[in-house]
């Protein structure tokens, strides 16, 4: 069938030990930084050696390490298992079912395209080790194992139950899906600048801050201890002085969130181009590293799309593919598809599930208690706490206009929220919309579901209403404060949708 | 009636009701109530060597503790009443919180892989729980708790069967 003598333990493209040695130099770059920056320009000597010669010396050690790792790394195909061995001082074995194999991805960073290799990722539900990852093989190699593998996990499954691959022929070709020549979707500079622009800036800013912050932390006495004397001095007309620089502040912190969405969404999706085919879609994208990702329809749990106001002028919206996966592996397991017009959304939601619109959908309307907790939580508390405090501490008179600005708009925001929280139910989906001012909608097929909950506090319990938490492979999902005996019936009918199932849900 | 227009009558569509779920094992309440008293006596004891060896004024570890002690003893006995767990032909589900109430139901076809635990308390008073798992997430889905050591393995092996037939 092919010539990857898979049977006998292999190892991978001798430029794997570049791979994995600038994988070890950047580890260890990362780890030694604090060292390497407060050191630099002055005299350090460790056993009469210099900074450059314990450079060279542990480069060297790497290398060695890295030869050794790529030595020991090798994989092969046991009986219905693929197996990696890896690990120089303890040995690891991996075993992979191939039932267990969700998809093969590839996947390509800055060193890995300088030399011409590429890295292969193997998904599994994440019920085994985190990730499963052959750091360098020769396109081709990689190409042909991708597809071996695909094959024989759809071999097994065919064996299994035929019964249900009789019924959808479409399940048969997942491993080397066919794909449309022409991408559904590409997203040009234009449309990236677009894309970056209109990010939830506030998010990436706050993400970016987290970041630099640790970083500040972490080297904290080699940072700030040069200018601490200048900093105490300062901190009293600082303080003073913060409500002249609030502002600035503000829209400095807005313009670097600003950047750093646009530069984060060009590196991560330059190139985008996004393809549908007869069975599964495929993404490629990345500036630095080149990823491409595969995704079998079957394997998709669900789809999520999402917007903003921005968003909305230009019409785009963000699509989420959920696959399943652990609430931890999921996030990089998410595929994310930024800036889809409504059309081609459509196109894509046709699709994958043509038969979305068979049946009527029945709307559920939540309670207004939804209204009450979101009025109180954001509204009320917050405006009562700054209250008192400006009446204890700061009274200021122009304060108390400020919060009645606050709580109205609060007010008003937690019942638009409320007035757009939607559900709705056919028999064969689930449709919840959420959000007013960030609006998101998600379609789940019932029958991808895995199990449900019902939740009812004693708050609720009292306006006789209950929450429903739906759990599919790919995480769970809340609808809250639906009429008792409603979300009843919506729990017993979910569950009769899974239970009377026969697809394949995974 | 809130369907309409389905494919079924939701009449046909079997319901779950909170009175048909089985009642737990009165011993897991004697060992919940047993495992709450000590770890309260286990935090008495250490604020029993602050008041001996140290300044500590015993009231002010000895009250709290004692009302503590009452409350989560009436707190689990009224809990215990809402606990239950339902099979069913097709799925599980298990209930429980006075406070915040949760019903959850896991269907046989959705399950991955089901296991049987005990714990140290758990083998003095013969009660052992079993934890059912579905796919795409590390914790377990839903657990059943203070059921015998037999019947709990009888659960497992018949939720096993049922769901790997599925398979």
């Amino acid at each position: 069938m092919n010539n990857l003598e898979l049977l006998k333990p292999q190892r991978q493209s001798i430029l794997g030990v570049a791979v994995i040695f600038f994988s070890n130099l950047r580890k260890a770059f990362n780890f030694f930084l604090a060292v390497i920056f407060v050191n630099l320009g002055t005299k350090f000597r460790i056993l009469s050696l210099g900074l450059e010669e314990w450079a060279y010396i542990l480069s060297l050690f790497f290398l060695v390490v890295s030869y050794l790792q790529y030595l020991k790394f090798t994989f092969y195909i046991k009986g219905d298992n693929f197996v990696i061995e890896k690990g120089v001082l303890s040995q690891e074995k991996i075993n992979v079912p191939f039932s267990r194999i969700q998809t093969v991805n590839t996947s390509q960073n800055l060193i890995q395209r300088i030399l011409g290799v590429v890295g292969l990722k193997i998904d599994t539900a994440g019920s085994i080790q985190n990730e499963i990852q052959i750091p360098a093989l020769t396109k081709d190699h990689a190409q042909q194992l991708r597809e071996y593998l695909m094959e024989r996990k759809y071999e097994l499954g065919e064996e299994s139950d035929t019964e249900t691959d009789a019924e959808n022929p479409a399940e048969k070709s997942n491993g080397n899906f066919k794909i449309d020549s022409e991408p559904i979707l590409e997203l040009n500079i234009k449309d990236l600048l677009l894309v970056g622009l209109t990010q939830n800036h506030f998010r990436s800013g706050l993400l970016l801050f987290a970041i630099v912050n640790g970083y500040i932390w972490q080297f904290e006495d080699y940072l700030l201890k040069p200018f601490e004397s200048y900093l105490e001095e300062t901190a009293e007309s600082f303080l003073s002085q913060w409500l002249l620089l609030l502002p600035f502040a503000v829209a400095l912190f807005l313009v670097i969130s600003v950047l750093a969405s646009v530069v984060s969404t060009a590196v991560t999706h330059f190139q985008f181009k996004f393809f549908l085919g007869e069975d599964g879609m495929r993404m490629n994208s990345g500036l630095i590293a080149k990823n491409t990702f595969n995704v079998p329809f079957g394997k998709i749990q669900y789809f999520k799309w999402e917007s903003n106001p921005l968003r909305a002028l230009i019409g785009f919206y963000t699509l989420r593919v959920k696959q399943a996966g652990t609430e931890a592996v999921n996030d990089r397991k998410l595929i994310s598809i930024p800036g889809i017009k409504a059309r081609s959304l459509v196109t894509v939601l046709n699709k994958q599930y043509p038969n979305r619109k068979d049946y009527p959908y029945q709307s559920f309307q939540i309670n207004k208690l939804l209204f009450i907790q979101l009025a109180i939580w954001l509204g009320f508390l917050p405006t009562l706490v700054a209250v008192a405090l400006n009446f204890f501490i700061l009274e200021m008179v122009w304060f108390y206009a400020l919060a009645l600005v606050y709580l109205a708009s609060a007010l008003f925001f937690s019942y638009r929220y409320f007035q757009t929280y939607a559900v709705q139910v056919n028999p064969d989906f689930t449709l919840i919309k959420r959000g007013f001012v960030f609006p998101s909608t998600l379609l789940i097929p019932n029958y991808k579901l895995q199990n449900i909950s019902l939740k009812q506090s004693i708050f609720q319990k009292r306006r006789g209403v209950a929450s429903l938490q739906l759990y599919s492979a790919a995480g769970g999902e809340n609808i809250v404060h639906l009429p008792y005996n409603e979300a009843d019936e919506l729990y017993n009918y979910l569950l009769f949708c899974i239970e009377s199932s026969e697809q394949k849900w995974m | 009636m809130i369907f309409e227009n389905l494919k079924v009558n939701i009449d046909e569509i079997p319901s779950l009701g909170r009175e048909d779920f089985e009642p737990l094992r009165e011993d897991y309440l004697y060992m919940r109530i047993t495992s709450k008293v000590l770890f309260l006596l286990f935090a008495a004891g250490v604020g029993a060597l602050f008041s001996l060896f140290g300044q500590l004024y015993f009231g002010y570890w000895l009250y709290p503790i004692l009302a503590l002690m009452l409350v989560s003893i009436i707190y689990e006995f009224l809990a215990f009443k809402i606990k239950g767990y339902l099979l069913r032909d097709h799925d599980i589900s298990y209930k429980t919180g006075l406070l915040f109430f949760r019903q959850t139901t896991v269907p046989f076809n959705r399950i991955q892989h089901c296991e049987y635990n005990q714990g140290l308390i758990g083998r003095l008073f013969d009660i052992a729980s079993v934890k059912v798992y579905t796919a795409g997430g590390n914790t377990s889905d839903l657990s059943v708790k203070g059921l015998s050591k037999e019947s709990a393995i009888k659960l497992r092996d018949h939720i096993t069967k049922l769901s790997s037939a599925h398979e």
